[in-house]
């Protein structure tokens, strides 16, 4: 048996119903975590542009241009 | 931070070695980009300027080139070809999305990654063969897309050397650096930033190769004759998708092109750059996680919201539509994420300019995604659909959501990059006014005129006639709205404009030299840090409840988080299934497609002319898609049917009317009719807005090339006999270009003689075929033929 007859033979309603599965099972495992994260975590990572996270300690000449 | 904070980002590891390293950022790459990203603005936004003008003034090139000056022509040398609107209007867009938008996002992503990461960019020549080749990349763009050489699919016009390039600066320069960086970085957890950065760069990268599989015709000749072929056969390629496997594909990449070209890298953007110029933290990092993974995982099976009621199968059409209403949830978290990251910062947005833009873009995001689902229910469809309401949707979402936020991120970068004060707040403050007066009359009018559209297409009098049976009336009545449009326009250029010249000024007054900071930060450990195994606290349950238990303590999606590669893996097969579960059996069920008997091969000279319709953007302003409504079959014929596409490489469906629907075009009209129109559509249609090609009516076909094209397309499955395989191509084009030049010349033509070689000639072949298979006697096959002598 082919693939194309295997495919052909299943009920079209399968496929969407697979995909909407898919999608509630991770759409709740990402809520989950979300949900668990504690508050320190959520905190750090949030302020992670605002602290670049590094402390410029001396300028340097790189370049020269004009 | 200091540098305890910066190791206590997530769980203290106590492997972490304490010792610290120095590094400096690479922000001269980020120069080139942000210069880039305006210059090419800039271009961008002058294409789009002329060609709503070719619009409301179809004649201007024309006119341009019969100004005389004292006997001097200036513009007499403008070709009438390169500047035609289906030639320009796929180098706007490309403009605006590759050049304009495709250097903002790498800016912005080489400036946040070396920040988000602690760490300089893997390699500095990396990322100058990226900023090289993309701009190689857009040259030639801009080069081969007036000369006609497309692939003529929306959004992927670009042919296939382009496309390996493409490829090359993408994956080979781009990820490469991008992720390499990551796996040098000295930040533990990738910021959600990152997380939209990978999605783009692994979900463009699958889009592009998928879409662009092809079959170059120049090199099937060369293979077959040992003759160079010339600059156009070499160019020209025929997609390995036909039909409606082609349309699913197409829109598969051209609606997730807009996913993750023009949203996931500009909401990693707004993750970034907003909570600087703001100077506090997003709203909701947990939101900002539930974002990303949804919207990651539903865009991808949006697509065929751009195909309905079109001949692809209804259940792919419904699944799209569905997850498009989806989708309005995750993009309006992400909008009120953005938003609510200004709380108690509102009263900045008055004076700073920078979050001015910032908010008016994250606003057309928030408005343009829930128009989106909008347009994308099929009763709305069925009205929207081929309307100028589409392009005023995504004009909202191209001017407003990307230029606002690629124009404030330029500005917030501006006086650091350049490290000094910006030129003129005062001048940016223009800028940002004049561009959102002018973005609204452009999409207002623009909506305007797509519902007009729509409601006129459909209307019908008292005696059930079309109210307006010539087309043309529903287009003579848009051009008060078009002018509107060039206004919007121009005022959205000219705010550019002021923008580039508040750049000038602030890079004149940049110092001497730059000052490269110096920072330090501890080294990443090697090993990841050892997260806590979870342990159940439950007790008296069974083992379910216990994993259940340890399960959402969620500790496993902690460690995912500071892992680069299964993140990336994860990003892959969340943004894999979706297209995944529509592509296989949109090519694998059979009753998908239901063949036509009748339904053959072009003949050689039609493909020619194929190729020349699809050489001149013709699908930018006509569809073949009959839909299956009243109105459309009283007007066109015969809805279009899937078995009608089999040997379309490419398709041909469009997504615009600013023409009338071509699929039935096949002998409506006579031959002499298509020749005065391709000479100066005026001659047969009095207030068309369609440009003259004159110079089809002059150039002459290369019949000797028209073998490779047929090859070409035979390697692709198309049943040539073999008679046309094995050469007689060329001859049988030259017996039909020769009959209907004896009958244009018939029906009051010029000589045959003087027009069997032109390619107008070969086009009319094309437009006297298109729609016609369905009304033919289906071929006898041969054993059939043998039985009835036998008889």
């Amino acid at each position: 048996m082919r693939l194309t007859d295997l495919v052909s033979g299943a009920n079209l309603d399968l496929f969407a119903t697979v995909s909407m599965g898919i999608f509630l099972l991770v759409f709740t495992g990402v809520v989950v975590r979300v949900l668990t994260m504690s508050k320190r975590n959520t905190h750090d990572a949030a302020n992670l542009p605002l602290d670049d996270g590094t402390t410029p300690r001396h300028p340097v000449k790189e370049r020269r241009h004009g | 931070m200091d540098q305890a904070g910066t190791q206590t980002v997530g769980i203290l590891d106590p492997r972490v070695e304490p010792e610290l390293e120095s590094f400096s950022y690479d922000d001269q790459i980020v120069r080139m980009f942000t210069l880039a990203t305006l210059a090419w603005g800039i271009v961008a936004f002058l294409a789009g300027v002329l060609i709503a003008t070719l619009m409301a003034y179809p004649s201007l090139v024309p006119d341009l080139q019969a100004i005389s000056v004292g006997g001097f022509e200036p513009f007499a040398w403008l070709p009438g070809g390169p500047l035609s609107f289906g030639r320009l209007r796929p180098l706007h867009t490309n403009a605006a999305i590759f050049a304009f938008a495709g250097n903002g996002i790498f800016a912005a992503i080489y400036y946040s990654t070396q920040r988000l990461c602690k760490a300089r960019m893997f390699s500095d020549l990396l990322g100058r063969l990226h900023f090289w080749g993309w701009q190689l990349i857009i040259v030639s763009a801009a080069v081969t897309l007036p000369l006609g050489m497309t692939q003529g699919k929306e959004y992927a016009e670009l042919e296939w050397p382009i496309d390996l390039l493409i490829a090359i600066v993408w994956v080979g320069f781009f990820g490469v650096n991008f992720f390499m960086t990551l796996a040098r970085r000295r930040e533990r957890h990738l910021y959600v930033a990152l997380w939209f950065y990978i999605a783009t760069i692994v979900t463009v990268a699958l889009l592009h190769v998928f879409n662009n599989l092809w079959v170059p015709a120049g090199i099937v000749h060369w293979a077959r004759t040992g003759e160079a072929p010339s600059p156009d056969l070499f160019m020209k390629s025929y997609p390995v998708y036909a039909g409606v496997q082609d349309a699913l594909m197409q829109w598969w990449y051209g609606h997730n092109a807009v996913a993750f070209f023009l949203t996931t890298p500009f909401l990693g953007l707004m993750y970034y750059f907003l909570p600087k110029a703001a100077n506090r933290p997003v709203f909701s990092y947990r939101l900002s996680i539930i974002h990303f993974w949804s919207l990651v995982f539903i865009y991808i099976w949006a697509g065929p919201h751009h195909l309905h009621w079109t001949a692809l199968p209804e259940w792919a059409s419904t699944l799209g539509m569905i997850f498009s209403v989806m989708l309005w949830m995750p993009s309006w978290g992400g909008m009120i994420n953005g938003l609510l990251t200004l709380r108690g910062a509102w009263h900045k947005v008055a004076t700073d300019p920078v979050l001015k833009f910032f908010v008016v873009g994250i606003t057309f995001y928030g408005m343009s995604t829930f128009e989106g689902p909008l347009l994308s229910i099929k009763a709305v469809n069925s009205l929207s659909h081929y309307t100028d309401w589409t392009i005023a949707h995504v004009h909202s979402g191209a001017l407003g959501w990307n230029g606002f936020m690629t124009f404030g991120m330029i500005y917030w970068l501006m006086p650091r990059l350049f490290q000094t004060e910006l030129y003129s707040k005062k001048l940016a403050a223009l800028h940002f006014w004049i561009a959102t007066i002018g973005m609204v009359l452009y999409v207002l009018a623009i909506y305007a005129a797509g519902i007009t559209q729509g409601l006129m297409w459909r209307a019908f009098d008292a005696t059930g006639r079309l109210t307006y049976p010539d087309f043309v009336e529903t287009v003579t009545v848009l051009i008060p709205m078009y002018w509107i449009r060039v206004i919007g326009g121009v005022l959205y250029l000219s705010g550019a404009l002021i923008g580039a010249w508040n750049m000038y000024k602030t890079w004149k007054s940049r110092p001497r030299s730059y000052e490269v900071p110096v920072h330090s930060a501890p080294r990443l450990s090697a090993e990841p840090p050892a997260y806590p195994r979870a342990q159940s606290r439950m007790t008296n349950v069974v083992g379910l409840g216990h994993a259940s238990d340890k399960f959402l303590q969620a500790l496993w999606h902690r460690r995912l988080e500071g892992m680069t590669f299964k993140f990336t893996v994860w990003v892959i097969i969340a943004v894999s299934i979706g297209g995944i579960i529509e592509a296989i059996p949109m090519f694998l069920v059979r009753s998908n497609v239901p063949s036509i008997a009748s339904v053959q091969p072009y003949t050689p000279l039609e493909l020619t002319g194929r190729d020349i319709y699809i050489a001149e953007g013709c699908y930018n302003c006509h569809s073949q898609m009959i839909r299956p409504f009243y109105w459309e079959t009283k007007r066109y014929g015969e809805y279009s049917k899937p078995g009608e596409f089999v040997y379309d490489h490419p398709f041909q469906w469009g997504s615009r009317r600013i023409g009338p629907d071509l699929a039935r075009e096949g002998g409506r009209k006579s031959d002499i009719w298509h020749w005065l129109h391709f000479e100066d559509p005026r001659n047969v249609t009095p207030n068309s807005i369609m440009p003259a090609y004159t110079w089809l009516l002059e150039d002459e076909l290369r019949f000797d090339e028209i073998q490779g094209r047929v090859d070409a397309m035979a390697m692709l499955g198309v049943p040539y006999g073999d008679a046309v395989l094995d050469g007689a191509a060329p001859e049988m084009a030259r017996e039909q270009a020769a009959e209907i030049a004896a009958r244009l010349e018939g029906q009051g033509g010029p000589p045959a003689a003087d027009t069997q070689r032109t390619k107008a000639i070969a086009l009319i072949a094309y437009m006297q075929r298109l729609g016609t298979d369905l009304y033919r006697e289906p071929p006898v096959a041969q054993d059939e033929e043998v039985e009835d002598a036998a008889d």
